[in-house]
């Protein structure tokens, strides 16, 4: 006969084993159902990370809250205004431009002259009929199908948008809801495929990433966490962290869209916080404030005397990173960058007010005496110019244009002296002269 | 626990799972009341104690003496992978502990009581204190190193063992009654009381999320990629042979019992997954190798009573040992007392009794340490900054209670591959480096000065606003200049 070689052990043994008696491999049974059951709960649980945030369908609208005539007159406005109307003389116009074109001047604006409206320019990006007729069906599209949703093709060309994610952004500035269609080559989609590749293949340490922040800050539904691809969380506030993390000016544009998308971020953030669900944490909101307030001490320092800043802006002692660009480009790019910022920023962000009158008045001269073709070699950089001395009069340019051509049409050439009207009071200046 | 690396800022927002908490912090205390020094003899003392505890388990299982120079074999083999105090050798430790609570310390002589019966492990003859160590093991394993799944492997492995062994009888004789085994249930047990132990720790219950992220899995990430062992090199060829003994072994045995061949059969899979887990394995499989060669003379009259699975045919020949009652001589005790004295002498530690000159770091640490370079960096650290260093120097300037920020650190899986790619490139030297600079704000470099070659001349070469703040003959701080960092 057989024996088990553990039985006549010990006897003195303490044997748990046996006193659980017939109960036992039942008692294991339920042990391992519950194991089972609580490892898939727990799997699906652990894993289930959100790759895109809570959005909501449309985009909060963030207005200039500053009307100033001293930084820029009615006239002065409209000529610039009317200088940077979207009509190109090179066909087709580079999507970069129509990108540009489509932020600063929205979809609804009509133009008297030879200009593209704002419709157009809305369907020549979102439209594959209409990019086709324009680029010719060689022409790899814009917009193509991706694994993630659909992308745009970035720097690849005259055809190409100039920013990783500037479209989404232009998008979300001008209030495109993200139900709206988008019609590829072979099928159609909507502005939410284009964010779901936008948040999809994010990397915080991308090269450009200033431009997905604003898309974000425009849609957000509340401080909603995401996960990157490689499961990393992104909150607006290591968003934030990112975006101070470098020193300026580096990025592209001189660092500036960092400063403009942290702006807007904390506007994005005071509204958020009147629906009681602020976007930013107490500390990364002060850090934010903070940083603002010591690029603008920087910008205060450097001014030159006609008002304008360089691609050194943060210290001009210090070699220009690109002297071989253009050097009213140079300034154009800079100068209006930071108006455009700086109009959106809290009044507590800004520099004594010469110092951005100074800015506003070098620009609408230099801009109203420039020549066509300098206009749209320029094109990009004059829109935010353009962008920034509008919102400077409380105005988003499209509205800004329309008013004073109604203006003029009623009254013949704008009074000079016609009185100010502030939105809001400017509040007093962190930065002291 | 998780989404806190400190030392890791690129990895914020990523889930972290710090493998080994108490076990850092029981070797940064050892650092803090000893330095390098006390460092390197306590690592000295717990392998000393993990060999004899494993000499003893040799000599207990196959009831000979010179069976306890087995060690020495796994020793020498995985010497490689001895380099120092780690969290890993604390949990080397746990695990060989856990050996030595279900093998048994006490000696099989012909005149005890189980010596006839060929060896087998036995889990039900547990007592009290034994199944309390097993509780208290796995609760010290759970806290002091991640390698605490290999003691749920260890139990499994006992438990699905018998497991087979009772199915390969019940098939045979119909004569064992599977669900009631006492040993069967006993293992079961112990296995759920690892399980129930590992709860014990900061995390608690949460910690059997950790087992299900995924891709991101911490334990599989920290086997440091698929790395299968390498058949010819010292490790491969020293682990052919040791299976080479096992597979000699197991034909001269009457019977190979199923925790053997699980032994083998697993230690076979874990290295061809990665050879760091070859030191967990060696010591295992000698162990079975050392419990068929137990002398078996009375064996053979319980041959009936076995549970073998694998009967060696060919095993004619028994091999018969007489095992001597060891017999304490005063020249034995002398001789002894001599070596240890000898050993004393020649051990670090003599300094502190008998004077003499303290090893330098280098000599503890081995020449590929930037000790100097390692001081300048902790000295004066810039806090706005990240410090670059390659990989396998930053735990180098990392300290405890205040982690210094670096780019990539040992937890290179917890890094997004943006920031991984752009480690190669300023590992490199590649194209691009001085932007990947710029985007990360690094603001100090530590350079290998052997295997950074370009990125150092680099650096030398064509970085404005860096300056060299220290070389050495391993490596070059660069520091950038206070005006170009703010």
């Amino acid at each position: 006969m057989r024996v088990d070689p553990s039985v006549n052990r010990n006897s003195n043994r303490i044997h748990f084993a046996n006193r659980t008696g017939s109960a036992f491999w039942p008692l294991q049974l339920v042990l391992i159902v519950a194991t089972i059951v609580g490892a898939c709960f727990i799997a699906t649980e652990v894993n289930r990370l959100p790759a895109v945030p809570k959005l909501t369908n449309k985009p909060r609208v963030i207005m200039p809250e500053y009307n100033l005539p001293m930084v820029v007159s009615d006239e002065q406005l409209q000529t610039v205004l009317t200088k940077i109307h979207p009509k190109f003389p090179t066909t087709p116009p580079k999507t970069n431009f129509v990108d540009h074109a489509l932020r600063m001047w929205g979809t609804s604006i009509e133009f008297d002259d030879f200009s593209l409206n704002g419709a157009q320019l809305r369907e020549l990006l979102l439209k594959y009929e209409v990019f086709e007729n324009a680029w010719g069906a060689n022409e790899p599209p814009l917009l193509k199908q991706s694994e993630f949703g659909i992308s745009v093709r970035t720097q690849e060309g005259r055809s190409t948008v100039s920013h990783v994610d500037h479209l989404i952004g232009t998008l979300s500035e001008i209030g495109t809801t993200l139900d709206h269609p988008i019609f590829l080559k072979t099928r159609n989609g909507t502005v939410k495929d284009l964010h779901n590749h936008m948040f999809k293949s994010f990397a915080l340490n991308q090269k450009e990433y200033e431009w997905t922040a604003l898309a974000w800050a425009f849609y957000a539904d509340g401080p909603s966490t995401w996960y990157t691809s490689d499961k990393q969380a992104i909150t607006f506030d290591n968003m934030a962290r990112r975006m101070m993390r470098q020193e300026q000016p580096q990025g592209v544009c001189y660092g500036q869209h960092r400063l403009y998308s942290m702006t807007i971020m904390l506007r994005a953030d005071d509204q958020a916080k009147e629906a009681g669900q602020p976007l930013l944490e107490p500390e990364t909101r002060e850090m934010i404030i903070d940083y603002l307030g010591s690029m603008t001490a920087k910008l205060y320092r450097t001014q030159s005397l006609e008002g304008h800043w360089d691609a050194n802006w943060p210290d001009t002692s210090k070699a220009i990173s690109d002297p071989q660009t253009d050097p009213l480009s140079r300034r154009i790019l800079a100068t209006g960058h930071t108006l455009e910022w700086w109009a959106m920023a809290p009044a507590e962000l800004h520099p004594p007010r010469e110092t951005i009158v100074r800015a506003g008045q070098w620009l609408a001269n230099v801009i109203g005496e420039m020549e066509p073709a300098k206009i749209e070699k320029n094109y990009t950089f004059l829109t935010h110019a353009a962008r920034a001395l509008a919102l400077w009069r409380g105005k988003l340019p499209d509205q800004a244009d329309v008013e004073l051509r109604k203006y003029r049409s009623y009254q013949g050439p704008i009074a000079e002296s016609q009185p100010a009207i502030p939105i809001k009071q400017a509040k007093s200046s962190k930065i002291q002269k | 626990m998780y989404n806190v690396d400190p030392s890791l800022p690129l990895a914020s927002g990523i889930r972290h799972y710090v493998d080994g908490w108490a076990g850092r912090i029981l070797i940064h205390k050892v650092h803090q009341a000893g330095g390098l020094e006390v460092l390197s003899l306590s690592f000295a003392l717990l392998f000393t104690c993990i060999a004899i505890i494993w000499s003893r388990l040799y000599v207990t299982i196959s009831g000979r003496f010179w069976f306890c120079l087995a060690s020495i074999v796994w020793i020498g083999i995985c010497f490689q992978q001895l380099s120092g105090l780690s969290t890993h050798s604390l949990g080397f430790l746990c695990f060989t502990a856990l050996v030595a609570c279900t093998v048994g310390l006490k000696s099989r002589t012909p005149e005890s009581p189980n010596s006839a019966e060929p060896f087998e492990i036995s889990v039900a003859d547990f007592s009290w204190p034994s199944w309390l160590a097993a509780l208290l093991i796995g609760v010290a394993w759970v806290n002091l190193d991640g390698s605490f799944l290999i003691g749920w492997i260890w139990a499994a492995a006992l438990l699905i063992s018998r497991s087979i062994t009772l199915l390969v009888q019940r098939l045979d004789t119909n004569a064992v009654r599977f669900w009631a085994d006492r040993e069967l249930k006993s293992r079961l047990l112990l296995l759920e009381l690892l399980i129930l132990a590992s709860i014990c720790n900061p995390l608690g219950i949460k910690i059997f999320g950790v087992f299900f992220w995924w891709p991101d899995h911490p334990f599989v990430a920290s086997m440091a990629a698929f790395k299968p062992i390498v058949l010819f090199s010292w490790q491969g060829a020293g682990l052919a042979i040791t299976i080479l003994a096992w597979f000699l072994a197991s034909r001269f045995a009457n019977n190979v019992r199923a925790w053997q061949l699980f032994s083998v059969v697993l230690g076979i899979l874990a290295v061809s997954l990665s050879s760091s887990f070859l030191i967990w394995v060696l010591p295992v499989i000698i162990l079975a190798t050392c419990a068929m060669l137990a002398p078996n003379e009375l064996a053979d009259s319980n041959l009936e009573t076995e549970t073998s699975i694998l009967t060696s045919e060919s095993n004619s020949t028994n091999q018969v040992s007489t095992i001597e009652n060891p017999t304490l001589r005063f020249a034995f005790t002398l001789v002894c007392c001599l070596a240890v004295w000898v050993s004393f002498t020649f051990s670090p530690a003599s300094h502190l009794l008998l004077g003499g000159k303290s090893r330098s770091a280098d000599q503890i640490l081995g020449p590929a340490n930037p000790i100097e370079a390692v001081e300048v960096v902790k000295k004066n650290p810039d806090k706005n900054g990240l410090l670059w260093c390659p990989s396998y120097w930053s735990d180098r300037v990392q300290d405890i209670e205040n982690p210094r920020p670096v780019f990539a650190n040992a937890n290179m899986h917890s890094i997004p591959k943006q920031a991984l790619f752009d480690y190669e490139i300023l590992y490199n030297g590649d194209n691009g480096w001085l932007k990947v600079l710029d985007r990360y704000r690094i603001t100090e470099m530590m350079i290998d000065k052997r295997r950074q070659t370009r990125m150092l001349h680099n650096l030398r070469a064509k970085a404005q606003g860096w300056v060299r703040i220290h070389e050495d003959e391993k490596a070059v701080v660069f520091r950038k200049s206070s005006s170009d960092a703010s």
